[in-house]
């Protein structure tokens, strides 16, 4: 692992290191809300506005791209799926009683747009979002192209961590690490990484989770 | 029915009740390394060095040969009488035969092939005729000893016993199940007993009165079920389920279908409805199967919940449901995260609702453990109150989301109608001017419909952030309000199409190994969703947080841009 180009605040929190209360973001929220808040009567309950002391919380891009060969895998991948929608209409064509009456067209006009972007533009603007970090207790991944979702899991919820690789990743010695934590779509997944960097993350991950006793839910 | 409810372990006793009586005990959590139980095939090592040479194999029940088939036939009895009611003039009764040896073949060959020990270390459980299982548990983690039985189990004096690790029964399959169906009642409280030794040492506070309290009607009632209630039944799809699975035998049963439709009712009626012209026939049919459905859906909703009862054992919630097959679920308080309140808008148009709780290790989907079935919202209110213990979550005005999401809420809303204008348009040009009713009717309908939609997906719209707690509200045809704990949380995402990038608004997910797993705040401003996330989850972003203002708009589910 690089070591950290921006050095670890800790505050001392076994879950998360987090930067100092007061000190960017909404740390000093968990503390008790103050007397005097709501004490008027008859005060509407708030709904958070005083909880949001700073209501602009930023975060920094990953710093780990994928390997460039990734972009392909997701070429082949997509025409994978693609190509059995193709078949499935090309069979339709020939043993369908119209043949290319006007639902083919119809057909035809829907798949060509979306198999373009699906197979040509989706696995480079996918390459280009992908983007993968971890810390000393959190471990996050960016991702997606037409939705793209940053997610964070902090290490110490983390139940089990794999590494996977499917038929098209073994041609291109690539490898998929899984950081699974109790809740089903909580689970930080990070394709496209080279077998070696893969093995050696899902190693260094595990050393970290191991450390915790919690049963992480 | 005497609508009492017996004590663990007593599942046998002969107190007039002749539902099926369960119950559960499952509080603490066992932090042990190594599987709890384990599925192995017959002949493998690791199930030799469990087995216990000592300890005798024992068998279920010989009864078990007479109530296993009496509870099959009894579930498939609305087929029989549908058979023998449409099917009178048949001479052979070849489908019925084969139906009631195939059961009874089926009993007598799990009789044979399903044995049992309790050793020193494990319980080990064989079972399967054509392949063999061996379901193991280690007795240091038996959690619960749950039992169940029915009229025909009580009338035979066995008991359904299942052995629970506390390990979710979300991804249990049966084979994993350690479930001894069915053994001598009297032979349970002895069993159960045994199993649980461990437990009482381990634990002083769970005393044997303990138990029986739990399984007894003390505690405070939270709400019972009212037959007004049923007034809610035809707006859900439970009718609709019924009504489908009842289509489905009908064509099983050859000459069924024609013969209902031939009824004289039917076909008048159908007859009228076409009468009325092109577009009120559809809407008739649909009214006409809604309302068959609904009169489905109300006999089911009162077989299934009637004798509804929620009461409040101190450490754990106790759910009773249903009529005929009577469950008894005991909810541990430690698991729940929260509440989930849901109020999609046919229900809510006629003030009611219904009510999930957000827990860990519960079932998912329809053997899901359900708070409130369909109620007064009056009713749900009260109990999401009784439960989180807090009036706030469930009353608090929300927080409006910016107008581009309200804004949102009309292009997405009316997304289908695009989709079914385009494909009423494509239908036209295909097969001509018999189909400008659709076009005259269906296009300006769908438009009006789904506009509403959209006016109450608005209204739903919302959040509130309370110290450790989100509450978030969004849909409108699935509404539902949800309030979760920010202990629960795992996790964060933050997703954002490119059209929520330009207009500045994302989605913000917390990840939970409760309930769905996961709860989302739809659509709030951009700049706001991170601050969500570590107003409950402080110092997530750990080093990923950016200190300095970039300045201008910075997505957050793509981040600012290292320098």
């Amino acid at each position: 692992m690089p070591d950290h180009a921006v050095p670890l605040r800790t505050n001392g929190d076994p879950l998360v290191s987090s930067a100092a209360p007061g000190q960017g973001g909404a740390h000093a929220l968990r503390e008790p809300r103050p007397a005097g808040d709501g004490g008027s009567p008859g005060a509407a309950p708030d709904a958070g506005d005083a909880l949001l002391t700073s209501n602009r919380v930023l975060v920094t891009a990953p710093r780990h791209r994928i390997e460039k060969r990734t972009a392909l895998l997701f070429v082949i991948e997509g025409i994978w799926s693609w190509a059995v929608l193709a078949g499935l209409q090309i069979a339709w064509f020939y043993w369908g009683d119209n043949v290319m009456g006007f639902w083919n067209w119809v057909a035809l006009g829907v798949t060509v747009p979306f198999a373009f972007m699906g197979i040509v533009v989706a696995p480079w603007w996918r390459y280009l979002v992908a983007r993968w970090d971890v810390s000393d207790t959190a471990v996050c991944s960016r991702q997606g192209w037409w939705t793209t979702q940053f997610r964070i899991a902090p290490l110490a919820r983390l139940q089990t961590v794999y590494t996977t690789r499917t038929l098209f990743e073994r041609w291109f010695g690539l490898a998929t690490v899984n950081a699974s934590t109790a809740s089903a779509q909580g689970t930080v997944q990070i394709r496209g990484l080279n077998l070696a960097d893969a093995e050696a993350l899902a190693q260094h991950l595990i050393a970290i989770a191991n450390l915790d006793a919690g049963d992480g839910t | 029915m005497s609508g009492s409810v017996t004590a663990p372990g007593a599942g046998g006793r002969p107190d007039g009740d002749d539902d099926e009586v369960r119950s559960t005990v499952d509080t603490a959590t066992a932090p042990e390394a190594g599987p709890a139980e384990e599925v192995l095939a017959a002949d493998e090592p690791a199930v030799a060095e469990k087995v216990d040479p000592e300890a005798p194999w024992e068998r279920l029940s010989w009864r078990m040969l007479l109530v296993y088939p009496l509870g099959m036939l009894t579930r498939l009895l609305p087929l029989f009488l549908i058979s023998l009611w449409l099917g009178s003039n048949r001479s052979n009764y070849w489908f019925e035969i084969v139906i009631v040896s195939m059961v009874i073949l089926g009993g007598v060959l799990r009789w044979l092939s399903t044995s049992y020990q309790v050793g020193s270390t494990h319980i080990i459980l064989r079972k399967g005729f054509f392949s063999r299982q061996v379901v193991t548990v280690a007795r240091q983690r038996i959690r619960s000893v749950d039992t169940e039985s029915d009229l025909f189990h009580r009338v035979l004096r066995v008991s359904i016993v299942e052995v629970g690790t506390g390990r979710s029964d979300s991804g249990k399959s049966d084979a994993e199940r350690f479930r001894l169906d069915a053994i001598d009642t009297a032979l349970v409280e002895p069993l159960r007993d045994e199993l649980l030794k461990h437990r009482r040492a381990l634990d002083p506070s769970l005393s044997e009165e303990d138990e029986v309290q739990w399984g007894s009607k003390y505690g405070e009632d939270i709400a019972r079920w009212k037959v007004t209630w049923a007034r809610f039944a035809p707006f859900s799809f439970i009718g609709f389920g019924v009504l489908f699975s009842l289509w489905l035998i009908t064509w099983q049963m050859g000459d069924m279908h024609d013969r209902i439709m031939d009824l004289a009712v039917v076909e008048g009626t159908i007859a009228w409805l076409d009468s009325l012209g092109q577009p009120w026939a559809s809407v008739g049919k649909c009214v006409a199967i809604w309302a068959v459905a609904g009169v489905l859906a109300i006999i089911t909703y009162a077989i299934r919940y009637g004798k509804y009862a929620l009461t409040d054992h101190g450490q754990l919630l106790y759910v009773q449901n249903g009529v005929l097959r009577r469950k008894h679920q005991a909810l541990d308080k430690a698991r729940l995260r929260g509440v989930e309140m849901r109020l999609p808008v046919y229900l809510r148009m006629l003030g009611g609702g219904r009510l999930e709780p957000i827990m860990t290790g519960t079932k998912k989907g329809a053997t899901a453990s359900t708070l409130l079935p369909q109620a007064p919202i009056k009713d749900v209110r009260r109990v999401a109150i009784r439960i989180l213990g807090d009036s706030t979550p469930v009353t608090v005005p929300l927080r409006r989301h910016p107008w581009k999401a309200v804004r949102r809420r009309i292009t997405r809303g009316l997304l289908p109608f695009w989709i079914v204008a385009g494909l009423i348009v494509l239908v036209r040009i295909d097969s001509g001017p018999s189909a400008d009713i659709w076009v005259e009717w269906g296009i300006p309908a769908a438009l009006v419909f789904l506009l509403l939609l959209a006016a109450d997906r608005i209204r739903m719209l919302g959040h509130a952030l309370l110290p450790g707690m989100l509450v978030s509200s969004h849909g409108s045809w699935s509404a539902k309000r949800t309030v979760l704990e920010a202990d629960g949380i795992i996790g964060w995402t933050v997703t954002q199409s490119v059209f929520q990038r330009s207009a500045g608004v994302a989605t913000v997910a917390a990840a939970t190994p409760a309930g769905n797993g996961v709860y989302s705040v739809m659509d709030i401003d951009a700049d706001e969703a991170w601050a969500l996330a570590e107003a409950l989850t402080p110092g997530i972003t750990d080093v990923w947080h950016h200190d300095a203002d970039p300045g201008g708009r910075v997505s957050p589910s793509l981040g600012v841009r290292r320098g």
